[in-house]
């Protein structure tokens, strides 16, 4: 006899099991296992009863009263019990930080917010590859590789590839040396370049240092036309050499030039207090900032530290003059992305440290300025708000005029408006509405002509020029 | 005495036991007031983060695991979680969701997947409503996901909608819904990829992942003419059965089939060559090419490499192609900006003497009109880029002195 009964309470899923053996003379509850999703909590009640007395009893009286206990006990029990109530299930405080069982197996986000929620948290916290494998034998591990090794779908990059990936990682995390030997054993150089990531991926964090030269030593297949396929090792690498200081830092950077590899930071990124002026000063890193790669320095020095760092900017910009979008607002760009949480603040922000320099610097980098933020019109205006040179205003406006006009005819129309040339500002328009047929934008709608012809009267412009100039954003090109 | 405290402990155990399965059954087994999930037995719901468990109980090999990935592609624990929302909260998702590019990109990718399974569910369940009340909405990615989700399931329905999405929110909407159209069909056989095809016309390059099993290849590829799909197709084929991809490129170059082969052809080399070694793979192709006329073949042997060809491949290819205008055709398509390195280099180098590396260039030369290369400029800037190649080549001075001769006289 075999019973089971698999159940479920507040956001917990349980399996209870109950097997029994009966025969003639005898039946054993043998187990009852509570297992949660995660096998956090894989056996809470091993319990082992032996019934064999009470079934044994010859008496009847006694057997009828035992099974009457237990069927009144039962009903006791189910009047007892209480499902799961919405409320009580909408009110769990788990939500914030719930076990892992309870966020994966039976749960229903009452919200859209907290189905993004639920899903973040899946991301990152949910069952990792490590987790998913762990249980998996070195010697399946091995038998499954040479088994997908044999499967076309690998030409296609998809199940295939993703199955053989997870193994890969799986093994190269518990043996390194025996994964490498398998992977350099791979006859196919394609094969072989995309599972690289897995050696990658898998590659035991304190054996980083050994894991670039093992990426120096195969960087055809790490570095392929593919793309990189050695971030986690030089991540792992360069994070622990951030962890010991600048000197340290400056000397991964050489090693990394030498090696021919990229230079990849890890998520931890720079680590809280990290001596970014020593750093700028050391041999290595003062050329990369001089020669305009050093985007990942400055966005974590401005995160850390945003004044120093931005007149640490200013002076590598007064020395170098190269592309204020390689330097000045590359530092930026993390929090100048379109809808970035912030974007507007930053944008005044860096408005407002701009406005600080002279007229002829100010006018260098509004239009990048413009350009940069083009897609986001507060942003825009926040930055132009900010800036104290009119001519720099009118620079940034006009820029960002451009790419506005794509989608938004109106806020475009205002932008320009700021240009005072009537002529310049015509001609701007015409450029921005053909630069918008080349482009895959929305399609121009009745409500933007009319704002077109409505701003075009406003500027005084011909009737003739008006309807060359709809003719103009009417016709299609691009993607469309 | 003892007797009696075994019957009482007996009967507090048959108690116990009683209530507690009594409990169970009801606050565990029950179904939810609230729609939560509950699961009524163990196949339906089985402890979840085991991928091999998903596909296959304790078996641990790689076709249950492959099958397991293949489900989480599709959206895995997701799907679960979408399929017990009500519309009302269906709707919400997929209103609340907006895609930014600043976001998290595992985040982005799950929420991707999430709202496309809502849109799914939602279509499912409400059909053309469900596309009205998107098309309300204004907003391109919700409209977008919702025709996606009906081009999929009800791909003839949904095609009158696809034109109203492109004329609102433009033609690459369009071109990504197409696509998915395209491959949820190629997942229920190549009759019906073919009929979608000749429905939803688009040019954009797809990620192919899967076939439905059973999928007729070879039929596909006679009758498509979606040249990125065939592309994909016959890579799959030549890394799956190459004799019958073999066949299907030798018909396809001497004039079968809707696609231009050359390209398609290429693509089997690629699929091949995830299979075996450079060496072998080229030694494949380079069988099936041996047996098509030098005309028909002249054009995939160019379309083998590209920017990204690695140069053990054109090493390969050089080496492994039937016949030596192979190897000048690649030469000279690999020789196009007379760079002195790269894959230019790698292809004369891996040639077996100079006598071929002078006809190579010849070869190229040919390319020019005579009498502009004999202008100075021109001619000295070649001669320049020659030499530079030359000596890179290590190359005998006889050699040299030949390639040299190949210039016209400067006017």
């Amino acid at each position: 006899m075999a019973m089971v009964v698999h159940g479920y309470r507040n956001w917990r899923s349980c399996t209870y099991q109950v097997t029994g053996k009966l025969d003639s003379r005898s039946f054993a509850l043998s187990g009852m296992k509570c297992s949660p999703v995660s096998g956090e909590l894989d056996l809470v009640m091993p319990w082992l009863v032996d019934l064999r007395p009470m079934l044994q009893t010859r008496n009847a009286r006694g057997a009828a009263l035992l099974a009457a206990a237990f069927v009144l006990s039962g009903l006791a029990g189910w009047s007892v019990g209480k499902k799961p109530s919405a409320t009580a299930s909408r009110a769990d405080p788990g939500l914030s930080k719930p076990d892992k069982s309870e966020r994966l197996e039976g749960r229903k986000p009452a919200t859209a917010e907290e189905f993004r929620e639920w899903v973040e948290w899946l991301v990152a916290e949910g069952p990792g590859r490590k987790e998913r494998m762990e249980s998996w034998t070195d010697q399946e591990l091995r038998s499954a590789l040479d088994e997908g090794m044999k499967d076309p779908g690998l030409a296609l990059h998809g199940p295939a590839m993703g199955t053989l990936l997870l193994i890969l990682e799986e093994w190269t995390s518990r043996d390194p040396s025996a994964a490498t030997e398998w992977w350099e054993a791979i006859s196919s150089d394609v094969t072989r370049g995309h599972l690289a990531v897995a050696l990658s991926s898998g590659w035991p964090k304190e054996r980083a240092s050994e894991g670039l030269d093992f990426v120096a030593r195969h960087r055809e297949a790490f570095l392929g036309p593919d793309g990189s396929k050695c971030g986690n090792i030089i991540g792992s690498v360069v994070a622990a050499a951030l962890e010991k200081g600048p000197e340290a830092a400056d000397e991964i950077l050489v090693r990394l030039r030498e090696a021919k590899l990229p230079l990849m930071l890890g998520p931890a990124g720079f680590p809280a207090g990290f001596d970014f002026a020593a750093f700028a000063r050391a041999a290595e890193m003062s050329t990369l900032i001089a020669e305009n790669r050093a985007r990942f320095f400055y966005q974590a020095w401005l995160r850390q530290d945003p004044e120093r760092a931005f007149a640490s900017l200013i002076d590598d910009y007064r020395n170098v003059k190269g592309d204020p979008a390689e330097s000045i607002f590359s530092g930026f760009y993390p929090g100048l992305r379109v809808g970035a949480p912030g974007m507007t603040e930053n944008a005044g922000w860096l408005g407002k440290k701009i406005g600080t320099l002279d007229a002829e610097e100010q006018q260098e980098l509004a239009r990048k300025g413009g350009e940069i933020m083009c897609r986001e019109p507060a942003a825009v205006e926040a930055f132009v708000g900010a800036l104290t040179d009119p001519v720099a205003k009118a620079q940034a406006s006009v820029a960002a005029a451009r790419d506005v006009m794509i989608e938004d005819v109106a806020t475009a129309m205002r932008l320009l408006a700021v240009e005072r040339d009537q002529d310049a500002r015509v001609d701007l328009l015409k450029a921005s509405l053909e630069y918008r047929g080349q482009m895959a934008g929305k399609p121009f709608s009745a409500e933007d002509e009319r704002v077109l012809r409505a701003t075009l009267a406003e500027w005084a412009v011909a009737h003739e020029q008006i309807d060359g100039l709809v003719d103009i954003a009417k016709k299609k090109g691009g993607n469309r | 005495m003892k007797e009696t405290w075994s019957k009482g402990a007996l009967l507090v155990i048959a108690c116990g036991a009683g209530f507690f399965l009594g409990w169970g059954s009801k606050t565990l087994g029950a179904g939810s007031v609230s729609g939560e999930a509950v699961a009524r037995n163990v196949s339906a719901k089985a402890p979840r983060p085991q991928l091999s468990d998903e596909s296959g109980g304790e078996t641990r090999n790689y076709r249950t695991l492959r099958a397991a990935v293949g489900k989480q592609l599709e959206g895995g624990e997701l799907t679960g979680v979408i399929e017990r929302m009500n519309d009302e909260e269906l709707r919400a998702l997929l209103e609340a969701w907006e895609d930014k590019p600043f976001l998290d990109l595992k985040l982005r990718s799950k929420m991707g997947m999430a709202t496309k399974l809502a849109a799914t569910e939602l279509f499912k369940r409400q059909g053309i409503p469900a596309l009205e009340w998107a098309e309300k909405s204004g907003r391109k990615d919700l409209f977008s996901a919702l025709v996606e989700a009906a081009a999929c399931r009800e791909p003839k329905v949904a095609r009158a909608w696809f034109d109203r999405l492109v004329a609102t929110h433009g033609a690459v909407s369009g071109a990504y819904v197409a696509t998915a159209a395209k491959q949820a069909a190629r997942m229920r056989g190549s009759a019906d990829l073919l009929e979608i095809e000749a429905l939803y016309k688009s040019n954009m390059i797809a990620k192919i992942p899967e076939f439905a099993d059973g999928f007729d290849h070879a039929g596909y590829l006679r009758n498509s003419a979606d040249e990125f799909s065939c592309r994909a197709t016959l890579r799959y084929l030549a890394a799956a059965d190459p004799a019958a991809a073999e066949q299907l490129i030798r018909d396809g170059l001497s004039g079968q089939g809707k696609v231009n082969w050359s390209y398609a052809g290429a693509a089997a080399l690629e699929g091949r060559a995830a299979m075996t070694s450079e060496e072998e793979a080229v030694r494949w192709i380079g069988g099936v090419l041996g047996e098509v006329d030098q005309e028909s073949r002249t054009p995939l042997i160019a379309n083998m490499v590209g920017r990204g060809t690695s140069d053990h491949r054109v090493e390969a290819l050089i080496k492994g192609l039937p016949g030596d205008q192979d190897r000048l055709e690649l030469a000279r398509h690999l020789m196009m900006k007379l760079e002195p390195t790269g894959q230019a280099l790698t292809a004369l180098r891996a040639m077996d003497s100079d006598a071929l590396r002078v006809r190579a260039i010849e070869y190229r030369l040919q390319a020019y009109d005579s009498a502009k290369l004999a202008e100075p400029s021109l001619r000295s800037e070649v001669g320049g880029k020659l030499e530079a190649l030359m000596e890179n080549l290590q190359m005998a001075d006889g050699a040299r002195q030949q390639v040299r001769g190949l210039l016209p006289e400067a006017r």
